[in-house]
Parts: structure tokens; sequence; C-alpha cells
């Protein structure tokens, strides 16, 4: 009687999570079916397949004083390098730059980053993910034999604890000084501890005057900059950088901020860049853009989207940021204007940015010959299948150039009008 | 003592798949089936992310106004098929496992962002207030209680 038991009482318990379990199932094959959809085109998912410009993450490209191309990017645990002497019809082998893998975050609005310095050396940066959400470290290498050999990375964030030091930008200046800023929650992390409240992140950066051997003390620049969206920096005329990012003013107006180092330990006068008024307590993912002229003129833009001021803007300062031009809208709201980019040249200003018209992207260029107070109509530079890489704009000193990828197919370098 | 150890697994079990919806893959056509799937009734749908903070209080605070009284509900995360666990364990966490879930088949996909709204541009968390015509209203931000159904 006592086994009959037992033996129902076993039957009904399997029954019952055999039955019960089948959502469970259902659940495991949806995870089985999305995973054929990946963002990534299948030629690039197979097992073996090959570290390659094609299938990597996160490329990003800058021309040498020789007029080499070269590209930094992302693809399994590994950061590579590698360059084209003939503006993108060719490509070396990659050479790997960390040779002991580890996650990397390589996301559109966060790609590896490379810079080369006038002597060749090249500088390489990128965020290494860590175990909780949010979090990364910054790391760095470098090479000073033309790319053959990287060095061991390092991390420049001086705070260690696992939190957020993302969305690093770098810039070398023409003594071969780096600096690399990026957003920082170690403030945050503080004030959670202490139970003080604390609005979004913090901006900070570091710099090498040893040719990236090594990084000296962390500076903060501000508290209470947007979170999740990029950095941007660029050498100004005296090498020293300036800084734009998306900066929370009050409770919640993400507008833009931007300073100048007046010195390399000394970060200067914060000043107000963008007056769109954008209240949003979220995540716009999407930063700004800044490039300086050889006069010293600053050009910036950038994506806001308060009701009454939206879509993408470019100013210009002439007076390190004291002043600015009145900001122009440029690109169509309702294509999705997106993704700007700004580069001053020696003769034109350009802007670049990205338009979606429900089936294909488009990549929007302008130019301006009167250092950003005048310019030409927009033009199409390409069309082709939305991707999530943002466009880049890169120059080889005579002429300008914009970069796209879209993960599967080749990398683009299109030459724009002088 | 053995059964009942093996009782409570199969129940632990059991549990974690009566609790546990599936996550619709989204993907085209998907934001016309989930109109259609409410049709005449009002519905709250918010967008969200993995790498988004702000998406977190979002979260918390649909989870605690689902606790105080039901409404309808979809949650569409855009982070992209390869996230599935990960989008899983925060739905787990937050208790919203049982909510009517989508994740985009590619990560912040531009297409499925127009197919919902060509005036949407990525920023997160976003949300979309269905009355039960369906006129919508759209924000950008952390949802304030005060803008939830009552």
């Amino acid at each position: 009687m006592r086994k009959q038991n037992s033996f129902s009482q076993l039957t009904w318990i399997l029954l019952t999570s055999i039955v019960l379990c089948i959502p469970m199932q259902i659940h495991a094959a949806g995870h089985k079916h999305g995973k054929h959809n990946s963002s990534t085109p299948k030629t690039c998912t197979k097992a073996d397949s090959l570290a390659t410009l094609k299938c990597s993450h996160g490329p990003n490209a800058v021309f040498d004083t020789n007029g080499r191309l070269w590209l930094a990017w992302a693809f399994g645990g590994h950061v590579y390098v590698n360059f084209s002497d003939d503006k993108g019809e060719s490509y070396s082998s990659p050479v790997i730059v960390n040779k002991t893998p580890e996650p990397i975050s390589a996301k559109a609005e966060s790609p590896v980053k490379i810079v080369v310095d006038n002597s060749g050396n090249l500088f390489v940066s990128w965020t290494m993910k860590l175990p909780k959400r949010f979090s990364g470290h910054i790391r760095f290498s470098r090479s000073i034999d033309g790319g053959k050999n990287f060095s061991a990375p390092l991390t420049v964030n001086d705070h260690l604890e696992v939190t957020s030091h993302r969305f690093q930008s770098m810039s070398v200046n023409k003594q071969g000084e780096i600096f690399i800023t990026w957003l920082d929650k170690r403030d945050l992390l503080a004030a959670k501890k202490a139970g003080k409240p604390y609005t979004g992140a913090a901006i900070y950066y570091t710099y090498s005057d040893n040719n990236g051997q090594s990084f000296h003390p962390n500076i903060k620049i501000s508290d209470s900059s947007c979170e999740c969206c990029r950095t941007a920096m660029a050498m100004d005329k005296d090498g020293l950088p300036v800084i734009l990012w998306r900066h929370i003013f009050s409770k919640n107006t993400r507008d833009h901020a931007l300073v100048k180092l007046t010195d390399k330990n000394l970060v200067g006068k914060i000043h107000r860049a963008s007056f769109d008024n954008w209240k949003v307590d979220g995540c716009p993912h999407h930063g700004p853009d800044i490039s300086i002229g050889d006069e010293g003129t600053y050009h910036l833009t950038w994506f806001n989207n308060a009701p009454q001021r939206h879509g993408l803007f470019y100013a210009h300062t002439s007076d390190q940021g004291n002043t600015f031009s009145t900001a122009v809208s440029i690109g169509d709201y309702a294509a999705a204007a997106s993704h700007p980019q700004v580069l001053s040249t020696r003769q034109q200003v350009y802007l670049l940015w990205e338009e979606f018209d429900g089936k294909q992207s488009s990549l929007m260029s302008m130019r301006s010959d009167d250092k950003g107070k005048n310019w030409s109509t927009e033009k199409v530079l390409l069309q082709t299948k939305a991707t999530n890489e943002h466009p880049l704009l890169i120059h080889d000193g005579k002429q300008a150039y914009a970069a796209w990828h879209r993960p599967g197919e080749d990398y683009r370098l299109l030459p724009l009008e002088n | 003592m053995k059964k009942i150890i093996w009782f409570s697994f199969f129940c632990a079990l059991s549990l974690d798949a009566i609790a546990q919806q599936p996550i619709n893959n989204f993907t085209h056509g998907s934001y016309k089936q989930i109109v259609n799937q409410y049709k005449q009734q009002p519905f709250v749908m918010v967008l969200w992310s993995l790498d988004c903070p702000p998406c977190y209080k979002e979260l918390e605070l649909l989870a605690d106004e689902r606790r105080k009284h039901d409404f309808n509900l979809v949650l569409i995360s855009t982070d992209g098929a390869d996230a599935r666990n990960e989008v899983a364990s925060v739905l787990n966490k937050y208790n919203l496992q049982s909510v009517n879930s989508w994740l985009f088949d590619e990560f912040s996909s531009q297409h499925l962002r127009y197919e919902i709204d060509p005036a949407w541009y990525g920023e997160l968390p976003r949300s979309y207030l269905f009355d039960s015509v369906h006129q919508r209203k759209s924000i950008s931000g952390v949802l304030s209680t005060d803008q939830l159904p009552k």
C-alpha cells in the first residue's frame, strides 16, 4: 500500500512538472530562434570566422602624416589595428593589440579610438567591460614601431572599483602628449555609499607626456554629465584640448557643456554650449562632436530633442566658448537626421550625418568655405541598408573623407568635395 | 525526505515556468501585431534597454504600479537577440516576467524604431500611452506615476 502511494505520488509530480514545464521549453525555443536574427550578418557569426575589418565592431580610422590610413577595431575579445596605403582599396593583415583577450565594449556610440602623433606613434584606447552592468575600464595601448607591436594594455582610470568608466575620447597634440577624457561614475558610487543624491555621471581626463608609457593621475572636469552619450575632444592650436559633452543642467536639462584646459593640469571655465532645454530623465545615446580650425575657431555639432528645438544643430565660437554663433538646424528632422560629425580642415568645414527614410540610410554632408558662416546645400553621399555604426569624418591633410562601416560589408571611405 | 526535496525542486521549476512569459521576437510587423492585440483597449508600451540606467528606474516604477493595480503593459527591449538571457534576468529581477515582453531582433534597429515611430530618435526609456481608440501619446524619459493609467 505504501509502495503504491509513493508510486502514484511520483507519477503525479512528474506529470505536473512535464505539463508545467512546457512554457519554459517554449521560452527556450524562443531564445534559440532569436539567435538567428543577431545584428551581425551570418557570415560574421560563424565560430571559425576570421578577425576581419568587415566583421569588426566599433571601427575607427585616422590618417598619419604620410597619408597612411590606420584602423582600430574590435573582434572577439581583441582590439586589432591594420592600415591601408591606397585609401581603403586594400588593407594590411591585422595586428593584435591586446594579446590576452578581454571583454570589449565597442558599440556605435563608443567605438575603439585610435590617434597617431607626428612621429608615427600609434595610440589606441577602448572600453573593457566589467562584470557589473554599465561598468568598464578605459584601456590604452601604444605602438612605437609603426604598428608592428603594441604595448601591454594599461588601465587609464585610476579609480578601479567596478563602476562605469566609459565613453572615452582621445587626442594627441604636436608635442606627442596624449589626452583622454571619459564619463566616470566614481563620484556617484561614493555618493551612493554616503547615502547622498548624485545626478548623472562625472567627466574626468588624464594625459601622458611620455608617449603613452604612463598617465598622470586623473583630474575631474565636472560632476553631472549625462551618462550614456559619447564625449568629444579636439586639440586647440596651443596644444591643449577642448572637450564637449552632454551635461545635465539644473534637474534634468540635457544640453551641452564645453571646456578648454588652460594648462595640462588645469580645467578652464565650463561654458554652456547649447540652449535647447531638452528636459529628459532618459538616455539619448547621442553625443556631440567638435573640430577646431587652424585659426582656433571651435566648430560644434549636436543632437537635441526638446519639443521646441529639436534635431541636429551646428554652431561655432571664435572666443573659446565665451560667445557662440546662432545655432543652425541641419538635416531633416522628419528623416531622423542623427549622429552628426564635424571636421575643420585648412579651407573648409564639413558636416556629416545620417538620415533614414524607413527603408534605407543616407549619409549626408554639407560644406562651408567661410569657417561655418554659410553652408552649401546638403548632399547625399551614399545610400545603404541601415547600420548601427556611426559615420566618421577624417582627413589626410589634403582631402577630407567620410568613413562608414556596416558589419559584414566592406569599410567605406568616400572622398568629399574640396 | 528525498521525496520532499524532489517535490520542492519540481515545484520550483514549474512555478518559474508558469510565471515566465516567453519574450517575443520583435521584428518587422510586430508593432502592428501588438496594437491589434489590444483592440479597443488602452495600453502602455515601454521601450527600454540594458544599457540605459534610467530604464531601471522606469522598470521599478512599472512593477510598483502593477502591484497596485493591473493595466495592459507591453515591454520592448531594444537590445537585440543576443541579449535575450540578460533581458530575461532583468525582467525577473523586477518581477516583470509575466508582462507581454518583446525583444528587438537587432540592437536598436533603425527599421524597427521607424516602424514604431519615425519621430523617435532612440532615446530611452520611450513610452507610448494608448487610449482605447488607440490615439497615442509619446513620452521620452522616465514616466511619472500620474502619467500611468489609474
